[in-house]
C-alpha cells in the first residue's frame, strides 16, 4: 500500500489544524455559516437531514487493517458505532458533532487518512477497479496511476474552484469494473503497438442528465497523461457553466459543444503544455509502483478447496474469485445481508474485518464501488477459516453479483436532497427474493436504487434501476431497464409511469418473471434477454397493455 | 425563501455544535430549541413575524443553523414525509440488524 511521504504527512496534519481553527472561529461567531460552509465541505463535512455527515476518503478504495480498525474506533467514540461505504469507495459517518470533527480528522491522520477531495467543486477522490493488481485480465495495475493523479490533483491551485465537482476513474483492464464511462473522465490502460498508455473518455455522468462518456483520445502516452488531463480540466474550467448548477458538469459542456469541438479545444490547449515541466510521470510511476507491489505470495496448486459444508460451498462459489497467483483467492465480503442497509457496517464488524485482513490477507482490504469489501489475497487453505469468522458476524451472505447485492444511496432516511426513501426498497427487495437459490436461478442482476434524481444510487446504470420520486407528498418509484456500468455502458430506459411504494416490489417481481419466461436459456443474462425482446413484454406485463 | 403554503407551522433548524435537529419551543416564557417536535411552538401564519427576529438572532449567535418553517396541520401533525422523517429520527434499527 502507498505510505505517506513526509510532505503528505505535513499537508494532512496542517490541514487538520487549519480546520480546527476554522471550527473554533465558526463556533465563536467569527465565521458565518455562509463563510464556513465551503470550508467544511472542503473537509468532507456535510449537513444532512438529521445531523452532520463526514465523508472520509479511501483513495482508490484501498484500506489497511490498521485504518479499518481506526474507523471502527472513531465510529464508536464519536459516532453511533457504524459507517456507510459509498459508491465512490469512501466511507461516511452519519452522526459526528461539529466540535468533534477536528479530533476525528486528527485521529484519521494518525493512520494516513483524511477527508480531502470528498466534497466541493474540486477533483474528487480517484476511483478504480477493486480488483486492481490481482487479476489476470489486467494490462497494468492502475493504482500507481491513481496515486499519481491524486498527487497532481490535490490542492491543484487552478482546479480548486471548478464549475462543479469532477470525478475521475481508471481501469487497467478491458473489463470495466470501475464504471469509467459514467465519470467526468474515464481512463483505460491499453496496449497499442506494444506500448502501454491510456484511452481517454470524457463527459460521462449520471444525475438528472445522464450521459455515457465519449472517447476523446485513442491513445495518450504515459508520460503525457498528466498534461492531457490538465488540458481537459483547463478547457472545462474556462468553458463550463457557472450560472446554472444543473448545467455545470463537464458532460453538459461536451454534449453542447459536441465531442469533436471539445476535443479541438483540448488539443489546442495540450499543444501549449504538452512538453512543459509536468511531474515526470514515467519517473514518478516507477517509484509509486514499489508501493503497490502485491505481497510476496507463494504460488501453490491447491487441491480441492470445497468442504462438505453446503453453506461454505455456496459462499465459496459466489463470494470468492481466482487470484492471479494460483493457490490464492479474492474474497468478497458482502455488505448486503438481509435487513441491513446496503453498504453499512457496524464498528464490531469493522474490527473483525480488520483482524481477518491482518491474519489472512496481508493486512489489505478493498472497498468496491458496489458497496462491498474485498480481502484481496487469501490463501486457499484459509478460506474455510475466513468464512467461519465472517459467517459468525453476518458478513458471509453469498449474494455477490446477485439480485440482493443492490447498490443503494442513503435516500430520504439520511439525505437532505433526497425525495424518497431508498434503503427500505432495497430491504424489501432483499426480503422478497431472500432465497439465494432463487437468486442464483435469476443469475447476475444489478439492481440500483436512488432516492432522488442526483442518482447517487446509480439507478441509470442498473439492469433494473429504481428512482424514488415525490409525487404530491407521496413516495413513487420510477423504473428503468437495461442500464449497465460495465464496458459499453448503457443508460437504462424508463419503462413507463412510476409505481407507488406499495406496488414497487410487485413490479420488480413482474419484471423478473417476464425475464425468466423470455430468456432462451439459463445462462442468458437479463441484459441479453432485454436486447432481444425490447421493453415491450415487460411493459405489457407491468401495465397490462395486452 | 420558498413560498409558504398552509396556515400553521413550527420552526426547525440544526444545532450548530452537534448538528442535531431541533425545534423552537417555549419554556417559562422564553424561546428555546428542543430536540422533540412534540413540544414545538405552533405558529399561525400571521404570527411568523413575532418569532422571526428571535430565530434569526439565535442563528447569528451560533446556537442553530438553517432555520426554516415546517408546515403542520391544525392538530400539530407534520405534513411532509421529509419533515416527518426528520422529526421522528432514523427508523432503522442498527443494534438489531448490523
Amino acid at each position: 500500500m502507498y505510505k505517506y511521504t513526509e510532505l503528505d504527512k505535513k499537508i494532512v496534519t496542517n490541514r487538520v489544524e487549519q480546520f480546527r481553527d476554522q471550527v473554533n472561529r465558526r463556533i465563536s461567531g467569527e465565521l458565518s455559516e455562509d463563510e464556513f460552509k465551503p470550508l467544511r465541505l472542503m473537509n468532507g463535512l456535510y449537513l444532512q437531514l438529521h445531523a452532520y455527515m463526514l465523508r472520509v476518503a479511501i483513495p482508490y478504495g484501498e484500506l489497511s487493517s490498521e485504518q479499518m480498525y481506526k474507523l471502527a474506533e472513531i465510529s464508536d467514540k464519536y459516532d453511533r458505532g457504524y459507517g456507510h461505504f459509498t459508491t465512490r469507495q469512501n466511507i461516511q459517518l452519519n452522526w459526528p458533532k461539529l466540535i468533534d470533527v477536528p479530533n476525528i480528522l486528527k485521529e484519521l491522520a494518525e493512520v494516513e487518512m483524511h477527508a480531502i477531495q470528498t466534497s466541493g467543486n474540486c477533483i474528487r477522490n480517484i476511483t478504480t477497479d477493486h480488483l486492481a493488481g490481482i487479476t489476470e485480465d489486467e494490462i497494468e495495475d492502475p493504482r500507481p496511476w491513481c496515486e499519481l493523479i491524486r498527487k497532481w490533483s490535490t490542492f491543484h491551485p487552478e482546479f480548486t474552484f471548478l464549475p462543479r465537482k469532477f470525478k475521475i476513474a481508471i481501469t487497467g483492464s478491458l473489463k470495466d469494473r470501475a464504471a469509467i464511462e459514467v465519470h467526468d473522465i474515464g481512463l483505460r490502460i491499453i496496449k497499442l503497438n506494444r506500448e502501454i498508455g491510456f484511452e481517454v473518455f470524457v463527459g460521462g455522468g449520471q444525475g438528472r442528465s445522464p450521459f455515457i462518456a465519449k472517447k476523446i483520445k485513442e491513445f495518450v502516452k504515459k508520460e503525457n497523461i498528466l498534461s492531457y488531463l490538465e488540458a481537459i480540466l483547463r478547457a472545462y474550467n474556462e468553458l463550463g457553466r457557472r450560472d446554472n448548477i444543473y448545467k455545470a458538469r463537464i458532460k453538459i459542456l461536451v454534449n453542447e459543444l459536441g465531442i469533436l469541438s471539445f476535443k479541438k479545444i483540448v488539443e489546442e490547449e495540450w499543444k501549449k503544455i504538452k512538453n512543459k515541466d509536468f511531474i515526470n510521470a514515467k519517473k514518478e510511476i516507477d517509484e509509486l509502483k514499489k508501493a503497490f507491489k502485491i505481497p510476496n505470495l507463494k504460488s501453490n496448486i491447491n487441491k480441492n478447496v470445497s468442504e462438505k459444508n453446503k453453506e461454505f460451498n455456496t459462499w465459496l462459489n459466489q463470494n470468492t474469485q481466482k487470484h492471479k497467483i494460483s493457490g490464492y483467492s479474492i474474497v468478497f465480503i458482502s455488505l448486503k445481508p438481509l435487513k441491513v442497509p446496503p453498504g453499512d457496517i457496524s464498528s464490531d464488524q469493522m474490527k473483525v474485518v480488520s483482524k481477518v485482513a491482518k491474519e489472512f490477507s496481508f493486512s489489505e482490504i478493498r472497498v468496491t464501488h458496489e458497496q462491498n469489501l474485498i480481502l484481496p489475497h487469501v490463501n486457499n487453505d484459509d478460506l474455510s477459516k475466513v468464512w467461519n469468522i465472517l459467517n459468525k458476524i453476518n458478513l458471509a451472505t453469498p449474494n455477490i453479483g446477485l439480485l440482493s447485492d443492490s447498490i443503494c444511496c442513503p435516500g430520504l432516511d439520511y439525505c437532505a436532497l433526497a425525495t424518497a426513501r431508498s434503503i427500505p426498497i432495497a430491504q424489501r427487495v432483499s426480503n422478497y427474493f431472500n432465497s439465494i437459490e432463487k437468486q442464483k436461478i435469476i443469475g447476475e442482476m444489478k439492481i440500483k436504487i436512488s432516492g432522488c434524481i442526483n442518482a447517487c444510487g446509480h439507478h441509470h446504470v442498473g439492469n433494473i434501476g429504481i428512482l424514488g420520486l415525490d409525487r404530491n407528498g407521496e413516495e413513487f418509484y420510477q423504473i428503468t431497464l437495461g442500464g449497465s456500468a460495465k464496458e459499453n455502458s448503457k443508460i437504462g430506459e424508463i419503462i413507463g409511469p412510476s409505481f407507488s411504494s406499495e406496488k414497487i416490489i410487485e413490479a420488480i417481481d413482474t419484471i423478473i418473471k417476464v425475464y425468466l419466461i423470455q430468456r432462451t436459456h439459463k445462462k442468458e443474462t437479463f441484459l441479453e434477454t432485454l436486447e432481444l425482446t425490447g421493453l415491450k413484454p415487460f411493459k405489457d406485463a407491468l401495465y397490462d397493455n395486452h | 425563501m420558498k413560498k409558504l403554503k398552509g396556515d400553521y407551522f413550527i420552526y426547525s433548524a440544526n444545532r450548530l455544535k452537534d448538528g442535531k435537529v431541533v425545534f423552537l419551543c417555549i419554556r417559562e416564557r422564553k424561546t428555546i430549541w428542543n430536540e422533540s417536535s412534540k413540544n414545538a411552538l405552533k405558529i399561525k401564519r400571521n404570527e411568523i413575524e413575532l418569532y422571526e427576529n428571535q430565530v434569526n438572532s439565535d442563528e447569528r449567535n451560533c446556537i442553530i443553523i438553517g432555520p426554516y418553517l415546517v408546515e403542520i396541520k391544525e392538530n400539530g401533525e407534520i405534513i411532509k414525509l421529509r419533515e416527518k422523517i426528520r422529526s421522528n429520527g432514523l427508523n432503522i434499527n442498527y443494534k438489531e440488524n448490523v
